[in-house]
């Protein structure tokens, strides 16, 4: 999806995102999941999408084993434990949570795959310049500290101290390299804002300078994912959620509100196999 | 209209007894090149942030300073300026974000920012690795962004403070050129604060002596090797010919007057000094950060004896530091034996210590004294050698100041302290002249010569030549991941043809062993 820009790709996540975490339906859950799967398929390949499928479905089973432990709601008493009914709507209740949070995980590491933090900087940038350089700033400092932490650690072990392994002992040492790394920090934040006024930070506006500006098909993209979302959640709204208790049946909207998730799913993906195609047929060999 | 014009300048920060900068007067011409040049301490980096008014530091400032014909005022875009260590003046996370910086706060429109940066960026050769994180650049690379951060706003006056201090000397060739190609192709009035003056001090058009706060001389290069308190900081060719009434200023120079003059042939070699035990034995060290990754070390064999000092000479990225980790026993070759007198060394225990790059990383307390006895107390030694220690350094006068205070040649010092306080027999210094003032190094390098007369046995890793000359029993090259050429000092410098030192270049094929500044001068001035 590398030929929409970042916001676009940014809607498709959010808006699958959107109905799988509040429509509360088992079947547009399981779409979600299954979507998400294939669009992680499709940008990050095989073992990526295999990783995540299996993670999913052990949360998926988790969660509906655990919840009837703890609901005993619903008519299909599957079996009793501890002298309290287990029950298949309970069972189904708790796939579904499950479905939703994998669901949820997944599109939320398909965005990491679409969206870089450049990009997403690039985004919150338009609306907040300052914000998007204060999250530069902060992911720039990030690894400093903790290189930082590790060469004070080293220094002090190469000059004798703390060489014991005692739990005492590594307690005093990280107690020491944090104080250090404090100091530091205090240090080099003094730096930064030096280096910053020195660069004219203060004297005028930040310009957002972000290249990227929204096409005809971005507008397109996003007005159709953001319909799709719309109506969606309207559906959910007005009956698509999935009545578990006390007998499991789908909502009176159910099936048209899973169609048009489906529909908001199969976009993405649709675009990313049309991409992963010109690449195996045409471009790598070009 | 001079570039920069002051008059009278003093200056004392709020807290300090006597003042930074006394009675400055100063005028820079639009696109001159001069170099500042002074100890550490002498007022260097405040005369120039005080040319820069968004940094200048709070204090009692008298006198006038003018940019470009007008009373300097912030904002000053027309001035750049480039902090000592780039790492720590970064704002930004990836290359990109911080060449946008300054056009990004300068008011300026989108359209005009990303024209700013992509003229930078294009123009100095950053496209390689606009889009890198800047904590996986190399330390020339991350020179170059700080320097091309300085130069998106096309300043027409670029201060930059000590360019060179961190960097290997064929980085710092490349930096250099860079900073002479803008001065001389943009016509950049460029102001440099720099210790080394083997680079730029022949092409400056003025250089301008500081001690203790004020300019003491401000005259052109050749007229500079007249000053007698700037004889330890001028470059290796005008060291070596002082008192001549032609002081060359570069090694072309150099040889030239020498071919003129009367001079000897050849120079003894020092005698070898004998050794006695083995204190480190390293046999076919290898180690690489993953185990299909390619062997940063490869084979490494040393033997250091007692009262040795063995110094390493390599590039940046050869693997030096990677060495002394694992003899420091910070990490584990995978495959190679570490010996200690003998032993194999499972945990060095307090007999190797290490001295750190960074060696401000070794402070964990808000003085030195605090740090000597909080270390002491952790190696559960008595806290009277705190103060023991201090003396021994001379640093007593150092005890109560905050670490972070202290100047490059006063860190080295204490940081030598903090780490002969866990009292080792092997001692190994990582690349412990970064930085220093000549006058400091000096003293560095007396301290290390005592040392391995007390019997401990010294190993430095280095791209310093001239101190590896000055003061290593002997020498090797770290090349490939192999220890090459490891022999005494004098023959490994008598024989070196890339790596020699400016003296050995200026005498090669006129004075046989004339590889120290020193050695140059006894065949010149010896041979009256």
């Amino acid at each position: 999806m590398r030929g929409f820009a970042p916001l676009s790709r940014l809607a498709a996540v959010i808006g699958a995102l959107m109905v799988i975490m509040f429509s509360r339906s088992l079947s547009a859950a399981c779409a979600g999941f299954i979507a998400g799967l294939i669009c992680l398929l499709l940008n990050e390949g095989g073992r990526r999408a295999i990783k995540a499928g299996a993670a999913g479905l052990a949360v998926c089973a988790a969660t509906a084993i655990i919840d009837p432990l703890f609901s005993h709601r619903g008519m299909t008493i599957l079996l009793f434990v501890n002298d309290r009914p287990y029950t298949l709507e309970s069972m189904l209740y708790g796939l579904e949570l499950g479905l939703s949070l994998s669901g949820a995980g997944v599109w939320l590491t398909v965005l990491r795959g679409l969206v870089n933090e450049r990009e997403m900087l690039g985004i919150f940038g338009r609306f907040s310049p300052k914000l998007a350089m204060t999250i530069s700033m902060t992911l720039g400092f990030i690894p400093r500290l903790i290189r930082k932490s590790r060469r004070i650690r080293e220094a002090q072990r190469g000059a004798g101290l703390f060489s014991g392994d005692s739990p005492s002992g590594r307690l005093e040492e990280v107690s020491a390299v944090f104080t250090a790394c404090m100091a530091w920090s205090a240090e080099a934040a003094a730096g930064a804002a030096q280096s910053m006024n020195a660069r004219g930070f203060g004297t005028h506006r930040v310009t957002f300078s972000d290249r990227r500006t929204l096409r005809l098909k971005d507008y397109l993209f996003i007005s159709i994912v953001l319909l799709l979302t719309i109506s969606g959640l309207v559906l959910s709204a007005l009956g698509g959620a999935t009545e578990f208790f006390p007998r499991v049946s789908f909502g009176r909207y159910e099936m048209a509100m899973a169609a048009v998730y489906m529909a908001e799913c199969i976009l993405p993906i649709i675009i990313l196999a049309k991409e992963r195609l010109r690449w195996t047929l045409c471009t790598a060999r070009g | 209209m001079d570039a920069v014009y002051c008059e009278g300048l003093t200056f004392k920060y709020n807290d300090a007894k006597a003042p930074a900068l006394e009675g400055i007067d100063l005028k820079v011409g639009r696109g001159e090149l001069v170099l500042l040049m002074g100890r550490s301490g002498c007022g260097k980096t405040t005369l120039l942030k005080l040319l820069k008014p968004e940094i200048a530091p709070f204090g009692e400032l008298s006198g006038s300073i003018s940019l470009l014909g007008k009373k300097a005022e912030s904002p000053q875009p027309m001035v750049g300026y480039a902090a000592q260590s780039p790492e720590e003046s970064f704002v930004s996370d990836t290359v990109y974000g911080e060449i946008m910086f300054a056009p990004e706060n300068a008011g300026l429109s989108a359209e005009e920012v990303r024209r700013a940066a992509a003229e930078t960026i294009t123009r100095f050769g950053l496209g390689k690795f606009l889009r890198r994180k800047l904590d996986e650049l190399s330390g020339g690379e991350k020179q170059l962004v700080s320097l091309c951060a300085a130069l998106v706003m096309q300043p027409e006056i670029l201060l930059l403070d000590e360019p060179f201090s961190r960097l290997d000397p064929v980085t710092a060739e490349d930096i250099s050129s860079l900073i002479l190609r803008l001065n001389r192709e943009a016509g950049t009035t460029v102001i440099i604060a720099e210790h080394s003056t083997e680079l730029l001090f022949a092409e400056c058009d003025r250089v301008i002596f500081m001690e203790n706060g004020r300019i003491t001389a401000n005259t052109s290069p050749r007229e500079m090797c007249g000053v007698s308190a700037a004889d330890s900081f001028l470059p290796a060719a005008a060291r070596a010919f002082l008192g001549h009434e032609k002081c060359p200023l570069t090694v072309r120079e150099g040889r030239r007057l020498l071919a003129e003059i009367p001079h000897a042939k050849e120079v003894a070699l020092p005698e070898a000094r004998v050794f006695g035990e083995e204190a480190l034995r390293t046999d076919g060290l290898r180690f690489a950060l993953e185990r299909r990754g390619e062997d940063i070390l490869d084979g490494v064999d040393i033997v250091l004896h007692k009262g040795e000092h063995l110094a390493l000479i390599g590039a940046n990225g050869c693997g030096k530091t990677t060495l002394l980790r694992c003899l420091a026993g910070l990490t584990k070759a995978y495959s190679g034996t570490v010996k200690v007198f003998g032993k194999r060394m499972k945990k060095p225990a307090g007999m190797v210590a290490l001295l750190p790059q960074e060696a401000r990383d070794i402070f964990i307390q808000p003085t030195v004294r605090e740090d000597y006895i909080f270390a002491l107390k952790a190696m559960e030694k008595p806290e009277k050698m705190a103060d023991e220690m201090l003396a021994k350094m001379g640093c007593e006068h150092l005890a109560d100041v905050h670490p972070y205070d202290l100047s490059g040649g006063e860190t080295q010092l204490c940081t030598l302290g903090r780490v002969l306080l866990c009292e080792p027999d092997i001692l190994l210094l990582d690349e412990p002249t970064k930085g220093l003032d000549a006058v400091s190094r000096k003293a560095f390098g007396g301290l290390i010569r005592g040392l391995c007369n007390e019997g401990k046995a010294v190993l430095t890793v280095t791209h310093d030549l001239e101190s590896a000359a000055e003061l290593a029993d002997s020498c090797a090259i770290l090349c490939g991941g192999r220890v090459e050429s490891l022999m005494p000092a004098g023959e490994f410098f008598a024989r070196a043809g890339s790596l020699s030192t400016a003296a050995g270049r200026i005498s090669r094929g006129e004075v046989e062993n004339a590889y120290t500044v020193e050695r140059l001068r006894a065949a010149v001035w010896g041979a009256d």
